[in-house]
């Protein structure tokens, strides 16, 4: 029989237990939000490749040069950037297929009626772009293209 | 960016070195709390005294493995010349020495609470306080040395959090005062002067320190891992 001394000892010995286990189990995945939220941030550096340095050699612009947040201006690419990045130019492929496509309308339409001189609505979307932007990935975050605006028909 | 997507990365060990960095500062600001709250005789019938004990020796381990986690991936991530040396030997450090010599400092006084606390029934209890009142100087260093070198100062979260450390240490330094039982007017007027001289030293070197911009030049990073980073080349202080 125990006694109730015993018994709370032993429900305290359970607490402690289950506070250590809850203490590790807060430090991992706190540790493991940190390393996400640190991961999304612009701070910090990347490993530039080779193949990437000789673009950006080429390009004669530094991959991203930002002030990060320890005044430390390093070359950095973030996970979050690269995503931006990418996201932005399939943005940019899709604008230039439409547009494509609506000029090849717009052409074949002026060529069977002649008499239509319709000029193609320019949309909000870039219609046309230089080569610099279907560069590779990897300098799309620091180049700027040229949007060159194109108004259709005849 | 997922979790799992991480580890395929090669900044990996960057992101474990500051995570784990963080970890580690704010597991030693629970493990000084609870050491205070254990010193003051702070229990109640829910929480017994041995509970605080228990967590205090929890946490204080959890620390420890964050800290090396902090460590081994500082070292294997080779943006920064840092070394397993430079981890334990104060100032030695080609990179920002300063400011990663007060962490290798930290890191040395926590070894020796830890190694005096294992080895305490030998070494005699007097000894083993003497020397853990070093944990009170390890995390004043800790603190700095994050601040020193930490790549999220300037972040808000980073920012929120420090405070929360220094104010949770100087509360608990505060009550562990008032509440001793013959509390003198020297240790009283120690702790305040510490307490005040600590947050009047944060608030003057911040703002022309880690949050004003050109810090890293500052701070001791080596010049050529600057520039080669201004020219975008890549940094080849290692492979980085």
């Amino acid at each position: 029989m125990r006694t109730r001394a015993q018994q709370s000892r032993d429900a305290a010995l359970r607490r402690l237990t289950q506070v250590n286990r809850s203490l590790t189990l807060v430090a991992v995945v706190g540790a493991g939000v940190i390393t996400d939220v640190v991961a999304n941030t612009a701070s910090g550096h990347t490993r530039t490749s080779t193949t990437e340095a000789s673009n950006t050699a080429a390009t004669n612009k530094p991959e991203l040069l930002v002030s990060g947040p320890s005044g430390t201006t390093t070359a950095h690419q973030s996970a979050a950037a690269r995503r931006r990045a990418v996201a932005a130019a399939r943005r940019r492929a899709a604008a230039r297929r439409k547009t494509d496509a609506a000029a090849n309308t717009a052409a074949s339409d002026s060529s069977q009626s002649s008499s239509s001189n319709q000029s193609l609505q320019s949309s909000s979307t870039p219609s046309t772009v230089t080569p610099s932007q279907s560069s590779s990935s990897s300098s799309s975050a620091s180049s700027t293209p040229t949007v060159v605006a194109v108004s259709g028909g005849s | 960016m997922p979790i799992g997507a991480i580890g395929s990365s090669s900044t990996a060990f960057w992101y474990l070195t500051r995570a784990s960095g963080v970890v580690s500062l704010l597991l030693l600001t629970l493990v000084v709390a609870l050491g205070v709250a254990d010193v003051a005789r702070v229990s109640s019938p829910y929480w017994p005294r041995f509970l605080t004990d228990g967590v205090h020796r929890r946490a204080s381990m959890l620390a420890l493995v964050f800290l090396a986690i902090h460590i081994v991936t500082s070292v294997l991530d080779t943006y920064a010349p840092i070394s397993l040396l430079d981890a334990f030997i104060p100032f030695h450090s080609a990179y920002r020495p300063l400011w990663l010599g007060l962490g290798a400092a930290a890191f040395d006084l926590l070894l020796a609470v830890l190694v005096t606390s294992l080895l305490r029934s030998r070494i005699g209890a007097r000894n083993w306080r003497l020397i853990h009142w070093m944990a009170y100087a390890c995390w004043p260093l800790a603190v700095i040395h994050g601040l020193g070198t930490g790549s999220d100062v300037r972040r808000g979260w980073m920012l929120a959090l420090d405070v929360i450390c220094v104010a949770v240490v100087l509360g608990a330094v505060w009550a562990r005062v008032r509440m001793a039982e013959y509390p003198t007017t020297a240790a009283r007027a120690t702790a305040a002067g510490l307490s005040a001289a600590f947050v009047l030293g944060l608030a003057i070197w911040l703002p022309g320190g880690p949050l004003a911009a050109g810090w890293a030049g500052r701070a001791g990073t080596p010049v050529k891992l600057i520039s080669s980073l201004h020219s975008g080349s890549p940094a080849r202080t290692g492979s980085r």
